[in-house]
């Protein structure tokens, strides 16, 4: 105050007068932050949204995520800001996101790892359940299951037939040891009780060079990325992990019409909000993020890239769908003696 | 073909696809001069606005980014000793040099016009062996991966200047930082200390600007003359006739090997620029002068690393398969326009992809047009004094590795590998072996633990495949040309 008392003299009248209405105005706006503050619930967003994206850019989840902040943007008017933090498969965002504060301004565009890590790592350093409110849904992707055009097999029946008959020769790629696909190639092995070979690559385009190349015979994809090869005919879809078939490739059938029961593998995309996030705006986001991706033309964007867009997800049943993953992916792990990570 | 490249040029050479191009490779340069600011974030970023554009120009204008990156990335490593893209390590040890001693504008006209030169050849390649290239490529296996890379790390090794015990030491070094993160093989975490952020490794970005940048703001820090110096004595922007002559060469074997790496997908251009700057070293008449603002070593690493970008767009239009994330974002963008990449495009969208090719042919030359002008502005701004030039490098370099994960892990992992930067310094360690063992080392272990797998434990597979076979008799030619060369100098000193 000294200071700008001091000021004063330098300037003419008039400038006087500018300060002192900016200054009232600036009075004026304090004092009306002070008492909306209480009831921020009502005035929610009043300022841009931090989304998490748990991968790095370029995936599914990525782009779907970016393709929702867009119109979320606009429905909220408050800018929806992606923000990737990437690593430890997804728990780098997740643990963050769990640990912000629960004011709504801070939600996070989650995948199946959220359900599939209490089986993988010993310790993680939030918990699923208890951190994390779910808000919906957005998206499913079944597990593709592909094999090079020129392995002797041709549907799932004679696959597992081969396999039986030559066991320990047949080879799967994934793009990682415990991801989705990686579950998915170990609940095959129990459940048909045959032996084949995991071969782990780094990324889902490496497994599916390797299958392309005659490297690995066969491998567990996205459709995202193995439907434009099956398209041009380079691979060969055997099944698709999902209780129904997927649309960008409508002639594949699901494992159970291929002849295995309960083999079913599908990863999704979800938005989760930091536990303790005030019920009105978890409700609020849900019924923001139900209609965007029940507009034609985002669901249309949502599938070009190999995944099913959800709408009518709830945060309840939401939650229920969660809690009820995680002991199902965790038996899988256990039994495929996928080794904890610490 | 003549046919199929006029029609592409019919196509990129209206008003709106010329102006995306131009408008994606000034973003490009930009993007390439910033550190740890890269492509893939700019894209990601970009790639919403692309919704509403035409297919081609969306495709167009973030190629544009994607090679203009690497333009804009030999920038700042050649003025500051700044590596802002992976590529462009390579391009400080012989760039800075240059620039130390006046010639900053040589230099970056050098890698121009050599960049240039290698992105039309990538471009011409393109067009004409795209799909039988792209084949030839899947026939590389875990194997031929292997026997690669060990040709790579020895050929590092042998060839660094100095000391071949201390090379060593810094590749081995390098490939233990490398396998920091999870294993590929069984999920495990090596040398993570429990710490969520190491999981997927140390980023590249981290460690080459530590390693390089930061290292050399603190060397300059130490002594405050030497930091003016080369301010003073900047002689001609140009580069002579003499050093035009001497980077032809260069120049076309760059290329060469960066048109090869650029195809197989999943080696990255920073294995071209390295494999040729390492080739020029061994085929000089005189090694000592490289690290000492060699010109060849401009040019030839240069050429490599835009060739290599330029080729990789082979696999991803070809075939659908994308050789790195950007690739995958591209693809990304296609797909939203309702485009199914794959090996149809071609012969489904002949517009979208001639027009691609051309473009890229007309973005190089954009690159060219917009860098030589800029030189020397580019090199006014080694006169921005140094207490005011280095914490603007150092505050480029937070905002850009705070950006690659949005985390401020990134920037103490950074200042950490400054402080061993300064010790290798110290030390008289090169840092460049070191990057090298960090970037193959994870691929090379990789690749052997496949080979072994699919193989079934036999280690015979790396010799009874014939491209691996060749690869393996090379290194060990290599190998025994060191060792007699040792020995005869040996036997001189003794007689």
């Amino acid at each position: 105050m000294e200071k700008s008392v001091k000021n004063d003299k330098k300037y003419s009248g008039a400038a006087k007068r500018t300060i002192r209405s900016i200054g009232a105005v600036l009075g004026a706006l304090l004092l009306i932050g002070t008492m909306v503050a209480p009831s921020y619930a009502q005035s929610y967003p009043d300022k841009p949204i931090r989304l998490v994206i748990i991968f790095p850019p370029g995936g599914g989840v990525d782009n779907v995520g970016r393709i929702i902040a867009t119109k979320l943007s606009e429905a909220l008017g408050q800018p929806v800001v992606p923000e990737n933090r990437a690593g430890a498969g997804g728990n780098v965002g997740l643990e963050f996101a769990a640990k912000a504060r629960p004011d709504g301004y801070t939600i996070v565009h989650s995948t199946e790892s959220l359900t599939m890590s209490p089986g993988l790592y010993n310790r993680l350093n939030y918990d699923p359940v208890k951190d994390l409110q779910p808000i919906a849904q957005t998206a499913v992707s079944p597990i593709l299951m592909v094999i090079r055009p020129d392995f002797p097999a041709k549907n799932l029946k004679e696959l597992v037939e081969y396999a039986k008959a030559n066991p320990g020769k047949v080879t799967y790629g994934t793009g990682g040891v415990g991801s989705a696909p990686h579950l998915g190639g170990e609940m095959l092995k129990s459940l048909a009780k045959i032996d084949i070979v995991h071969v782990p690559y780094k990324g889902v385009v490496p497994a599916l060079v390797g299958m392309m190349g005659g490297e690995v015979d066969m491998a567990f994809l996205t459709p995202a990325a193995a439907a434009p090869q099956v398209q041009a005919g380079k691979a060969r879809a055997l099944a698709v992990l999902g209780n129904t078939r997927a649309l960008l490739l409508p002639d594949v059938p699901t494992a159970k019409e291929a002849g295995i029961d309960n083999f079913v593998v599908t990863g999704w995309y979800g938005f989760l909000a930091p536990a303790g996030t005030p019920q009105d705006i978890v409700n609020r986001l849900s019924v923001e993020v139900n209609k965007i991706t029940a507009m034609p033309e985002i669901r249309e964007n949502i599938q070009k890239f190999g995944v099913e867009p959800v709408t009518g997800s709830v945060p309840e049943q939401f939650a229920e769908f969660i809690k009820a993953e995680i002991p199902r992916w965790s038996k899988v792990a256990k039994d495929a003696n996928i080794p904890k990570i610490d | 073909m003549l046919d199929h490249l006029i029609f592409g040029f019919s196509v990129a050479l209206s008003l709106q696809n010329l102006f995306y191009c131009f408008i994606g490779v000034f973003v490009g340069t930009l993007v390439g001069v910033l550190p740890g600011i890269s492509p893939l974030i700019s894209i990601s970023m970009l790639l919403p606005i692309t919704f509403t554009l035409e297919p081609l120009s969306s495709l167009i204008m973030l190629a544009g980014i994607y090679y203009g990156a690497q333009y804009g990335g030999s920038t700042t490593s050649i003025l500051l000793n700044l590596p802002g893209e992976a590529s462009s390590v390579i391009t400080c040890m012989d760039g800075y040099q240059m620039a130390r001693q006046g010639r900053a504008g040589p230099a970056l006209a050098i890698a121009a016009i050599s960049s240039f030169f290698a992105g039309c050849v990538g471009t011409v390649l393109i067009g004409m062996f795209g799909p039988p290239i792209a084949e030839l490529a899947l026939k590389f296996h875990a194997a031929e991966y292997f026997s690669l890379m060990v040709l790579g790390l020895v050929a590092a090794a042998v060839l660094a200047q100095g000391d071949m015990v201390k090379a060593l030491a810094m590749v081995v070094f390098g490939i233990v930082l490398g396998v920091v993160g999870t294993d590929v093989s069984s999920g495990r975490q090596r040398f993570t200390f429990g710490i969520y952020d190491l999981s997927d490794g140390i980023g590249f970005t981290i460690v080459a600007v530590g390693l390089f940048a930061v290292a050399e703001v603190v060397k300059n820090l130490e002594n405050t003359e030497t930091t003016e110096v080369f301010t003073a004595k900047i002689t001609s922007l140009m580069p002579t006739l003499a050093d035009m002559k001497a980077s032809v060469n260069p120049t076309l074997r760059g290329t060469a090997l960066g048109s090869f790496f650029g195809m197989l997908p999943g080696a990255g251009p920073a294995i071209s620029a390295f494999s040729a700057y390492m080739l020029e070293k061994k085929i000089t008449k005189d090694p000592s002068r490289f690290g000492q603002g060699a010109i060849e070593g401009v040019a030839s690493p240069e050429a490599a690393n835009n060739a290599h970008v330029q080729c990789s767009f082979i696999p991803t239009l070809t075939l659908g398969i994308p050789g790195s994330p950007v690739m995958a974002l591209m693809l990304g963008a296609l797909m939203i326009q309702g485009i199914a990449p794959g090996p149809q495009v071609m012969t489904r969208n002949p517009d979208l992809f001639w027009g691609l090719i051309a473009s890229m042919w007309i973005g190089n030359l954009i690159l060219v047009v917009l860098n030589l002008p800029l030189v020397g502005i580019w090199v006014k701004l080694l006169k921005v004094p140094y207490r005011w030039l280095f914490p603007c490098i150092f505050m480029f370099i937070c905002v850009g590795n705070y950006s690659l994960n949005n985390s401020a892990i990134e920037i103490y992992l950074t200042a950490g590998f400054g402080v061993l930067g300064y010790i290798l310094l110290k030390l008289e360690c090169e840092p460049a072996p070191l990057i090298l063992g960090y970037v193959l080392g994870p691929l090379m272990e990789d690749s052997l633990r496949r080979a072994m797998l699919l193989s079934r434990g036999d280690p015979t597979v790396f010799f009874t495949r014939p491209i691996s076979l060749a690869f393996i008799l090379v290194t060990v030619l290599l190998l025994i040309t060191v060792i007699m060369h040792g020995l005869r100098k040996k036997r001189e000193k003794g007689s």
